[in-house]
């Protein structure tokens, strides 16, 4: 099987810290890359290549929550930026929203990935409800600016995670909300890189994402000792992640991963890949692939990355053939549609889009044309 | 002799109203006769069709007619539009009487005054509307009349328009054929409408959120203190949801009317909207979420652009008894709560006081303005017919 360069990149201050996590357990795993203005954060990260933006415009510090200057940040180094995605082929960004770094950098960070022709893959961190409203509104305005910018956006609020964190100390509570996170994504990873009997290979990974995709929502449930395939279950099934299971009676395509160790049976998966079939819709797509991990006894952890549309197209089709046919296929697709996307950004933006007005004197007040809708002047992102 | 009844008629871009007021005994205004239409030809407010509009205003007062049992012959008539503007103009003459004692002669000339503004040659006087009285130093004078100074000045706030898109207004009830009376801004209706006196003294912001236009008025210490009109309203909701998704015009209104939204709360996530197919369109399921942000995006332009203006102004310190929002578009869910946010005032929907009669008319706050020219009508006029623009208002001082 041909070889795939899969990077983990943090970027902003929360980001920064989940990395920190994967780095620091999965040594000899993926490519870890640290983004953010501030040394501090960067001088005490694990991550194998750290990145330091607008170095001249923050003077190493923070942006103190201003998403402008984390985005002008982003901008001045583009070229650094850049230089970090050739050749990858799957890049899984992790961002902290809700403050400067995370929300502002991020896009244009994500959107240099895409270019390059990765596939981009996001979790985004939603903040506590106790960090307060502004955070809040500032995570939401940036769940609308990476939706577009990224093949799969996987929402991950932090007080949906209140269950695993138990009651721990402020300090312990965002540590483990790290912990649940990183683990999350590496068990995505690990299925390209690390794959169990029941593989997901790249390929497959990728028309997954395509053809689901959008924004997403994460499904955590872990379980340890005897009866850990009943408490992993449960965890998942019934913890708020997934709203109860709600999400994935709603999902139009789940993808899950099973993490376990050498003790891992296909009994066990069988089980739990029953449980999830029974909650989903009927013709849901449902993906699986298990990952094997030696160093871990006694433990099961089910990731479910649920999203809420399938657009069933050719890619997926093609995606049994052997490898360099799969690679020429997947490319073309990929930059067909990225082309295509670009298409339609420039659709957007273009003032024959009046309707009514067309024929109309238009308004404007301050030399803007307020015929034209308001969502695209202020650049707004809509859900399709 | 009895007062005859006074009919307003409002032709606006969504709707063309008419309203037809009686003065019953110890003063009170009953509405006996309604006739509304939907409007074509008109467009941000403004007559784009002439013969299409006509024949809109012809059919509404037929039903104005019927319905009040009268005979109508001349109408009261509310304006708007994009064009329409207002200033302030400070006039000051020196006190004539000798022992500088304020008579009326000096008040008169000081509105004479105070009324002579350069406006471009295109324009022509809406409304002047009384502010404060200022003898010498002393601001805030009301009654300047047996005071004492040696000069007075007098701020007068002018409306002006667009002669030509005013008078295109008033041909097209004479086309009808209907003779008009007079006409008046349709934002100061609706404010006299809505209005309590103790909202006029508190300082006091009408919002009219009307669907061609959104006018705005607003009072402080008794008196107006700004006005203006944006030409953005109902209908560029309605487009940007159109463009948006890329569904026709009529379902795009529908989806506004039904499932819209001014501000994005927790229950519209996950949801979707089903647009039903039609000729030449499939149909469509959209996300709630993303119809909330278009619609929620276009109101928040339209009120911040309005409170930027009258921070201009500064207006903002002096009203303390909120804003009110009257017009179709107070009908939007959420649109108080968006409001509130964004002034940083309380704000409720306005609803029409101090008339009876067709409770269909009386209630909602879309026939503010209607009700607001017939509560006027009664006020100002005269029993032979006034002419030219704005006499009903020339002496408004704020009550």
């Amino acid at each position: 099987m041909q070889e795939r360069k899969v990077s983990i990149v943090g970027i902003g201050g929360g980001g920064c810290k989940v990395v920190d996590w994967i780095a620091r357990r999965c040594s000899g795993g993926p490519a870890v890359v640290a983004i953010s203005t501030d040394t501090e954060v960067l001088a005490s990260s694990h991550a194998t290549t750290k990145l330091q933006i607008g170095s001249v415009r923050t003077a190493g510090l923070g942006t103190g929550g201003d998403i402008n200057l984390g985005r002008l940040a982003a901008e001045d180094d583009i070229e650094m930026i850049r230089s970090l995605f050739d050749a990858i082929d799957l890049v899984i960004f992790v961002v902290a929203l809700g403050g400067g770094t995370g929300t502002g950098a991020a896009p244009v960070v994500m959107k240099a990935a895409r270019e390059a022709g990765a596939l981009t893959l996001c979790f985004a961190v939603l903040p506590f409800n106790f960090e307060g409203q502004q955070k809040k509104e500032c995570a939401e305005q940036g769940v609308s600016a990476l939706v577009d910018v990224s093949d799969a956006l996987i929402v991950v609020p932090n007080e949906r995670l209140f269950e695993f964190i138990g009651v721990s100390n402020v300090a312990d509570s965002f540590e483990k909300a790290d912990e649940v996170i990183s683990d999350g994504i590496s068990s995505i990873w690990k299925l390209v890189m690390l794959p169990g009997f029941i593989s997901l290979d790249f390929a497959h990974l990728q028309a997954i994402v395509r053809n689901g995709g959008g924004v997403c929502t994460f499904g955590y449930g872990v379980g340890t000792g005897t009866g850990r395939v009943n408490a992993a279950l449960k965890s998942l099934l019934e913890g708020s992640l997934l709203e109860k299971g709600e999400i994935i009676n709603s999902a139009r395509s789940l993808l899950v991963s099973i993490a376990g160790g050498v003790d891992l049976t296909l009994k066990d998966i069988d089980d739990i890949m029953k449980a999830i079939s029974a909650r989903k819709q009927k013709d849901a797509k449902l993906f699986m692939g298990t990952v094997v991990d030696n160093e871990v006894h006694d433990r099961i952890a089910i990731t479910v990355i649920a999203s809420e549309r399938w657009s069933s197209e050719t890619v997926a089709a093609n995606v049994e053939v052997k490898a360099d046919p799969v690679v020429e296929v997947g490319e073309k697709t990929r930059k067909s549609k990225s082309k295509a996307r670009d298409f339609q950004t420039k659709l957007k933006l273009e003032p024959t889009g009046k309707g009514r007005f067309k024929d109309v004197e238009p308004t404007v007040l301050d030399g803007e044309d307020f015929d034209i809708p308001t969502f695209i002047r202020r650049g707004i992102a809509i859900e399709r | 002799m009895a007062i005859p009844p006074i009919v307003a008629l409002e032709i606006g871009t969504s709707k063309v109203v008419a309203l037809v007021g009686e003065m019953r005994e110890g003063g009170h205004v009953m509405i006996t006769g309604m006739g509304r239409h939907p409007s074509t030809g008109i467009r941000k407010g403004e007559i784009t069709d002439l013969e299409n509009a006509s024949v809109c205003v012809r059919t509404a007062l037929a039903e104005a007619e019927e319905t009040a049992q009268v005979s109508i012959s001349q109408v009261h008539l509310a304006v708007s539009g994009g064009h329409i503007q207002s200033l302030v103009n400070r006039g000051t003459v020196p006190i004539q009487g000798k022992d500088g004692e304020i008579t009326q002669e000096d008040i008169d000339q000081v509105m004479e005054v105070a009324r002579a503004v350069n406006i471009p040659a295109d324009r022509d006087i809406l409304h002047t509307i009384c502010q404060h009285f200022c003898i010498d130093d002393q601001e805030m004078v009301i009654q300047p009349d047996g005071m004492e100074g040696s000069k007075l000045s007098l701020d007068m706030l002018v409306m002006h328009g667009v002669r030509n898109r005013l008078r295109n207004a008033v041909r097209v009830v004479r086309n009808v054929p209907m003779e008009v009376q007079d006409t008046a801004f349709s934002g100061l209706c609706s404010a006299l409408a809505v209005l309590t006196p103790e909202q006029k003294s508190g300082g006091v912001i009408v919002i009219d959120l009307g669907g061609g236009t959104t006018d705005y008025v607003a009072y402080a210490a008794n008196v107006v203190a700004a006005a203006g009109v944006l030409g953005i309203g109902g209908d560029h909701v309605s487009n940007d949801i159109a463009l948006a998704f890329n569904i026709p015009l009529a379902y795009a209104e529908n989806l506004k009317r039904e499932s819209g939204n001014a501000i994005l709360d927790s229950t519209s996530t996950g949801q979707k909207i089903s647009v039903p197919a039609d000729v030449g369109f499939p149909g469509r399921s959209i996300s709630l979420r993303a119809l909330h942000t278009v619609i929620s995006a276009r109101v928040d332009e339209v009120l911040r652009t309005i409170k930027k203006r009258l921070a201009n102004e500064d207006i903002l310190h002096h009203v303390g008894a909120g804003v009110v929002l009257t017009g179709g578009g107070a009908h939007m869910k959420g649109i108080v709560s968006l409001t509130e946010k964004i002034f940083g005032l309380p704000c409720t929907i306005g609803r029409p006081r101090g008339v009876s009669g067709l409770v269909t008319a009386t209630e909602a706050p879309e026939f503010a303005t209607c009700i607001g020219m017939v509560q006027y009508g009664f006020k100002y006029s005269t029993n032979h017919r006034t002419s030219g623009i704005g006499a009903l208002f020339k002496k408004l001082i704020g009550g």
